[in-house]
């Protein structure tokens, strides 16, 4: 309808006078949320001692292989960590880098954030290989980082229900995990335990379940 | 008197010259406030970095698009291409020339030197001669690029130029039957109050409501910039041109906005005239632009609300919409002038064809209902239902039944032992 061309152009009108979403980005910079996922920090204690213990665990839970760690021994003269080892050659490809922030989770000693440096760039792809000099904070800094903000706060006594709140009949229309629960699902493919060749340990596992009177095959 | 011959000959080059530098510099300033005026109305902030504002956002992109390489495709017809855009703009520069941009520097007092390059008495045919053939540039360029985008791009402008052109004409012409003249300096004297003391627009709203439509569909530009359709034909005419030569088409287009939005001005909103205060000395230039300027906004507002239209819609809106109504405000103007009425009358009657046809729109917008299905649901029209998800026949919306009854039967065919898992 004609009017609506005139609805239309008010609201474009309207919207001429309001601040703009975007910012002078060099100048002015947008305040970022406490949980952002930017460069990886590594940290220490507040004695000087690195955190890191040289475990391999963020390294083995990166989902793009972008961690490359060496190990190596404490010794009594040469003490880096207060573990028995310590990370010799901490690399982080951050082109390979994808920010999940699973390293963060995966770390046990809170050596590992993802903090708010998010204005990376290089001219040379071997520039984006950042270092442990590059990522270790400076001697007599200790923080925590973002590992502050991602303690979850312990859960409250009424849990959420998995039954469907609006109907309370499970009839397929809110599908949900929760709501779910595993069920009856297969918990391994069909190829998988018809191929005799392929995975024994499971085959084994799901023998054993079973024999103890588990769910049939 | 060759004295007088020779002076006007030389002041009209001098004033074309002026003329041509101030257009080309609000060309290039065009650009630079859509941008950033669009760039407003979408919540961005818009080219702010070349100088204060962005102000010399212009020159930089001048610079850039002067060094850029000229591309000229190999199957191109190439003295046609290359003339093509220049056609363009030339057109475009020589519709201006006949535009008052201001009152006469000593009124009643004509001289070499006022605010216009010529005078003439054909005017405003010269204006509508000269514009029509500003289509083609655009498909000479479209032709000769030879490419297929090209000239579909090119073939849709030069339809929609000349469909257009018609309401536009006749639109202008309840105005030019009010005035009695044709000359865009008698026209705007005929505004004044020394004239007939009022703008034309309370005359003529409903060919002014024409015009402006008509206008936007001529110069190309949304919500009927079709030829240029980026989603459709790439760039349209414009797809093989690069550097100077597609800033030439960019030039052409704007100059095209300024002299609509000119014509618009002089035609219906008594041109440099404001009831009086046109009179102190320089500020008939200011009036005029002030009013030129709101216009370009208005171009510019258009372009950012409105989306683009449908091919097919925009023929039948030019042709069974625009054209009726401007043949019988043709009419009804030519009634109201040869009965000798006052101007209010041929005011109100336009006024009373606008509602009416608003009321029919929004009557026939209010028929428009979606079919109801058995349930009560709306039945939307499949490329509405796209957006649901779940499907008004299955009755889902009403809190899930039919699911619950799927779900039943389910178990009492594996009761049965008919469905084996």
């Amino acid at each position: 309808m004609s009017l609506d061309i005139l609805k239309g152009l008010a609201t474009t009108l309207k919207n001429m006078g309001r601040k703009p979403t975007t910012v002078s980005f060099p100048e002015q910079e947008r305040e970022l949320p406490p949980r952002f996922r930017g460069r990886h920090v590594l940290h220490r204690y507040p004695n000087g001692l690195e955190r890191c213990v040289g475990c391999f665990l963020c390294a083995g839970a990166c989902p793009a292989d972008a961690i490359y760690i060496e190990a190596e021994e404490n010794t009594e003269e040469h003490r880096v960590s207060p573990g028995e080892r310590y990370a010799k050659v901490f690399d982080v490809n951050l082109l390979r880098c994808i920010f999940c922030g699973y390293c963060e989770a995966a770390c046990p000693t809170g050596a590992i954030t993802l903090e708010r440096e998010y204005k990376l760039a290089a001219y040379y792809p071997e520039n984006m290989v950042y270092h442990k000099e590059q990522l270790l904070e400076p001697l007599g800094q200790a923080t925590v980082g973002s590992a502050a903000y991602w303690f979850d706060p312990p859960p409250a006594e009424e849990a959420p229900q998995p039954v469907p709140q609006k109907t309370h009949v499970f009839d397929g229309l809110e599908a949900s995990a929760a709501a779910v629960g595993l069920g009856d699902a297969q918990k391994q493919p069909e190829v998988l335990l018809r191929n005799a060749e392929q995975d024994e340990d499971r085959r084994k596992f799901l023998d054993e379940e079973a024999e103890e009177g588990g769910r049939q095959v | 008197m060759p004295n007088d011959t020779w002076l006007l000959v030389i002041a009209s080059l001098i004033k074309s010259a002026i003329l041509i530098v101030i257009l080309l510099t609000i060309f290039a300033y065009m650009t630079w406030i859509e941008r950033r005026v669009v760039a407003r109305i979408q919540g961005r902030l818009g080219p702010n970095r070349a100088g204060p504002f962005g102000a010399l956002q212009p020159l930089a992109d001048a610079i850039k698009m002067a060094f850029k390489e000229q591309i000229i495709p190999a199957q191109a017809h190439k003295v046609i291409y290359l003339i093509a855009p220049v056609l363009s703009v030339v057109v475009a520069l020589s519709a201006f020339a006949v535009v008052p941009v201001g009152n006469s520097w000593t009124p009643g007092h004509p001289s070499a030197w006022d605010p216009w390059v010529g005078d003439i008495n054909v005017g405003l045919l010269w204006i509508l001669s000269i514009s029509s053939l500003a289509v083609y540039g655009i498909v000479l360029g479209g032709w000769s690029s030879g490419n297929r985008y090209s000239l579909l791009g090119s073939l849709r402008s030069a339809a929609q130029m000349i469909s257009y052109e018609t309401s536009l004409g006749l639109a202008l012409s309840g105005t030019l039957m009010w005035a009695g003249t044709l000359s865009m300096v008698s026209l705007v004297h005929q505004q004044t109050l020394q004239g007939q003391g009022i703008w034309f627009i309370v005359a003529q709203p409903l060919g002014f409501l024409i015009y402006i439509i008509a206008a936007v569909a001529e110069v190309n530009r949304a919500p009927f910039d079709l030829p240029e359709a980026e989603q459709e034909l790439t760039a349209g005419y414009l797809t093989e041109y690069s550097g100077l030569r597609w800033s030439l088409y960019q030039m052409a287009e704007y100059i095209n906005m300024i002299t609509v939005s000119s014509v618009a001005t002089t035609l219906f909103f008594g041109g440099w005239s404001c009831f009086g205060l046109e009179r102190i000395p320089g500020l008939s230039l200011v009036i005029f632009a002030v009013k030129v300027a709101f216009f370009l906004f208005l171009f510019i507002w258009l372009r950012a609300t409105l989306p683009r239209i449908r091919y097919d819609r925009l023929m039948r809106l030019g042709w069974q919409f625009l054209l009726p109504l401007a043949v019988l405000n043709a009419v009804v103007t030519a009634t109201c002038v040869a009965l000798g009425l006052p101007w209010w009358v041929n005011g109100l009657i336009g006024l009373v064809i606008i509602g009416a046809v608003l009321a029919i729109t929004w009557l026939r917008s209010r028929q428009t209902r979606f079919a109801v299905s058995k349930t009560g649901a709306e039945l939307l029209p499949p490329s509405v239902r796209l957006v649901k998800t779940i499907e008004p026949e299955l009755g889902l919306v009403n809190g899930g039944e039919a699911a619950v009854a799927g779900i039943e039967r389910q178990r009492t065919l594996l009761q049965d032992g008919r469905v084996q898992v």
